[in-house]
C-alpha cells in the first residue's frame, strides 16, 4: 500500500468517523416506493406525468400573470417523518461550538454565513435554499447576546432541556414576499406562510463567527414553513431539532464570573443611548446598557427600576414601575462609544422595557425615570399621545384602542 | 429473511461506503444523499442484488452514476449559481486530510472517480473500467493525471503506474 493508499484510507474513515447510519426503515421505506412503481405501474406513471405536464404547462401559461407561484399543499396525508429520536443523526460544528440532532431521512446544506446550515426533510429538499422554501430549519450559531433590540410580537420564554434560555416567537408572511418585506399581521389560513423564531442563550465561550470573540453568543433558528399543510406535517421534527441542540464542549453563563469582586458604585453607570424604538405603532420600547467607568475587573448585578410619571408623580397604570435585574461582567460587558455612537459589546448587561397602548387617553406628558442601585437617576421625555409622537424618531399611527396600558420588562 | 439480509449488509457496508463516496463528492451530505438513493434501489429489487457476488459492488457503481448525473446537472447550471450554491458539507479533518480532501476537489470527477476506485477500494485497473464502462487505457491514463495532479499539490511519492 502506497502513501496515497493510506492516505485516502485516512480520510474515508475520519470523515464518516461520527456518521450513524440512516434508520434502515427510512432506506427501506423508500425502496418499496420504488418497487410499487415498477413495471406496468412505471409506465402508466410516465403516461400520468406527461399528461400532468401538459396541463401544468396550459395552466402556467394561462396563469402567469395572475398570481405569484406558490408552493403546492401536499395531497397527500401526512407521513409520520418523526422516528424515535434515538435513532437521529447528529451534526456537530465544533468550530461554532454546535450540535444538534435531526431525523434520518432529512437532509442538511451548509450556507454561505459562516456558522449556518439548513435543514429540510428529503422530499422538500429541492427548495430548501431557495426563498421561499417549502420547508426549512435555519441554524445560525455563533451570533451575539441573545438577547437584541428588535421585539417580535407574541414572543415567549423558555428553555431548552439543556437548560439553555431561549425566546421564541411565531409570525406569518406572505409566501411571495422577500426576506425584509413587513410580515403580515392577518390571521393564519391555509396559504400563508408560518415562521417560527428561536433566539438561544449560548453562553460564553471565545468560539463562534470570526472575529472570534470571548462572551455572550447566541444561536439563532427560524423555522419556515409555506402553508399550513406542510406545518402540521413536519413542526414536531423540527421542534425537536431545536430542543436536541447542545455545545459541544460546556460553555459559562452568560451572566458572566460571580467570583470576581463585586462592581464598586463608581465603577459603572446606566446609559441611555438617546433613542426609542417601536414594536408596531402600540408598543413604545426603551432600551440601553451599562457602561464601565473604570477600576479593576468586576461583576455587577444590578435591579433597574422604569417609572412612568407626570410631574412627579406615577402614573397609574400596570407594571408602573416596572424592574429587571441585569448581570454582567466590566468591563467587558460595557458599552463603549465607537464613531460617536454606542456599541453593545457584550449583552448581558442589555436592559430594555416596554409600554404598550402606550398613546391611551389621560397619559399626556410623561417622563420616564431610570433608577439603579448605585444612586443613578437617568430622566428621559417620554412619547407624547398628545402630540402623538415620540422624541426620536418622529412616530405616528398609535391610537386609543380602549384596551389596558401597561409597563413590563422585556423580554 | 429478506429483509434481515439486507439490514445485514447495509449495517455492514453503509460507512465504508460512505467513506469513499465522501472521497468522490467531497460533500458528506451529498454522499449520504446519493448512498441512500442507491440503497433504496438495492432494496427495491435486493432478491436480485442479493444473488449478486458483491452487492457492495453494485450499490457503489449506482451511487457512482448518481453522483455523475448530479455533477452534470449542476455543470449546466449557470456558473453564478455555481458561486452562489451552498458550500459542501465537510466534516472535521486534521489539517493533512483537509489537504488531500481539497486536492481531491481540483480533480475532474472522471480522476476522483478512478483514483478511488484504485487506491481506496483497492480494484485493479480493468475492475475499474468495467465499473465505469470505460475502456482500461482510460482508467490508466486518468490515474496517471490524477496521481500527478495530487503530488503536485500533496507532494507525495508518485507510484508506479498500475496495471492491468
Amino acid at each position: 500500500m502506497n502513501d496515497l493508499d493510506a492516505r485516502l484510507q485516512r480520510l474515508a474513515a475520519e470523515a464518516t468517523k461520527d456518521v450513524t447510519a440512516p434508520d434502515l426503515e427510512v432506506i427501506m421505506q423508500r425502496g418499496r416506493r420504488r418497487h410499487a412503481v415498477s413495471g406496468p405501474v412505471l409506465a402508466g406513471a410516465v403516461a400520468l406525468v406527461l399528461v400532468l405536464a401538459a396541463v401544468v404547462a396550459l395552466a402556467a401559461v394561462r396563469g402567469r400573470t395572475d398570481r405569484p407561484p406558490v408552493a403546492p399543499a401536499p395531497t397527500t396525508a401526512p407521513t409520520s417523518t418523526i422516528v424515535s429520536a434515538d435513532r437521529w443523526k447528529t451534526y456537530t460544528d465544533a468550530a461554532h461550538n454546535l450540535r444538534f440532532r435531526y431525523p434520518p431521512d432529512w437532509v442538511i446544506r451548509r450556507r454561505h454565513q459562516e456558522g449556518m446550515v439548513t435543514l429540510a426533510p428529503s422530499e422538500q429538499a429541492r427548495r430548501m435554499l431557495a426563498y421561499p422554501p417549502t420547508f426549512a430549519v435555519t441554524v445560525g450559531a455563533g451570533g451575539g447576546y441573545y438577547i437584541g433590540e428588535a421585539p417580535e410580537p407574541g414572543m415567549t420564554r423558555g428553555r431548552l432541556p439543556g437548560g439553555q434560555p431561549y425566546l421564541r416567537w411565531e409570525s406569518e408572511v406572505d409566501p411571495s414576499a422577500r426576506p425584509g418585506m413587513t410580515a403580515s399581521t392577518t390571521p393564519n389560513a391555509a396559504g400563508r406562510a408560518r415562521v417560527v423564531g428561536y433566539s438561544i442563550d449560548w453562553g460564553r465561550d471565545c468560539k463562534g463567527v470570526k472575529p472570534y470573540r470571548c462572551g455572550p453568543h447566541g444561536v439563532n433558528v427560524t423555522i419556515h414553513a409555506n402553508d399550513t399543510a406542510l406545518w402540521n406535517r413536519y413542526i414536531a421534527a423540527a421542534e425537536g431539532i431545536v430542543h436536541s441542540a447542545r455545545p459541544v464542549t460546556p460553555t459559562r453563563p452568560s451572566s458572566g464570573n460571580r467570583s470576581l469582586p463585586p462592581c464598586r458604585p463608581d465603577q459603572w453607570r446606566v446609559v441611555w443611548p438617546g433613542e426609542h424604538g417601536f414594536a408596531g405603532a402600540q408598543r413604545f420600547f426603551l432600551s440601553g446598557g451599562v457602561q464601565s467607568l473604570g477600576g479593576p475587573r468586576c461583576h455587577l448585578r444590578a435591579r433597574l427600576e422604569l417609572r412612568i410619571q407626570r410631574d412627579g408623580q406615577r402614573l397609574p397604570l400596570p407594571g408602573n414601575p416596572s424592574a429587571r435585574t441585569v448581570e454582567g461582567d466590566l468591563p467587558e460587558d460595557g458599552m463603549t462609544k465607537d464613531g460617536g455612537s454606542w456599541v453593545m459589546r457584550g449583552g448581558p448587561l442589555f436592559w430594555s422595557f416596554s409600554w404598550d397602548e402606550w398613546c391611551n387617553k389621560g397619559l399626556e406628558g410623561p417622563t420616564l425615570q431610570l433608577s439603579a442601585p448605585n444612586g443613578q437617576r437617568l430622566r428621559i421625555g417620554g412619547p407624547d399621545p398628545a402630540t402623538n409622537a415620540s422624541p426620536s424618531p418622529a412616530f405616528g399611527g398609535c391610537q386609543d384602542r380602549g384596551q389596558p396600558s401597561r409597563l413590563a420588562p422585556w423580554p | 429473511m429478506g429483509d434481515d439480509s439486507f439490514a445485514a449488509f447495509y449495517t455492514a457496508s453503509y460507512q465504508r461506503l460512505l467513506g469513499q463516496l465522501f472521497a468522490v463528492t467531497g460533500d458528506l451530505a451529498e454522499a449520504e444523499n446519493l448512498l441512500q438513493e442507491a440503497y433504496a434501489r438495492a432494496f427495491a429489487r435486493w432478491a436480485q442484488v442479493h444473488a449478486y457476488d458483491r452487492p457492495e459492488a453494485w450499490v457503489r457503481r449506482v451511487a457512482l452514476n448518481l453522483a455523475a448525473v448530479a455533477a452534470k446537472r449542476l455543470r449546466r447550471r449557470a456558473v453564478a449559481l455555481w458561486r452562489l450554491g451552498p458550500p459542501p458539507v465537510v466534516p472535521e479533518l486534521s489539517p493533512e486530510l483537509l489537504d488531500l480532501h481539497k486536492a481531491l476537489g481540483t480533480l475532474p470527477l472522471g480522476q476522483r472517480q478512478v483514483i478511488v476506485l484504485h487506491h481506496l477500494v483497492g480494484l485493479p485497473v480493468e475492475e475499474v473500467a468495467r465499473q465505469l464502462r470505460v475502456p482500461a487505457g482510460t482508467v490508466k491514463s486518468r490515474l496517471a493525471r490524477g496521481r500527478d495532479a495530487l503530488a503536485r499539490v500533496l507532494d507525495t511519492d508518485r507510484p508506479e503506474v498500475a496495471q492491468g
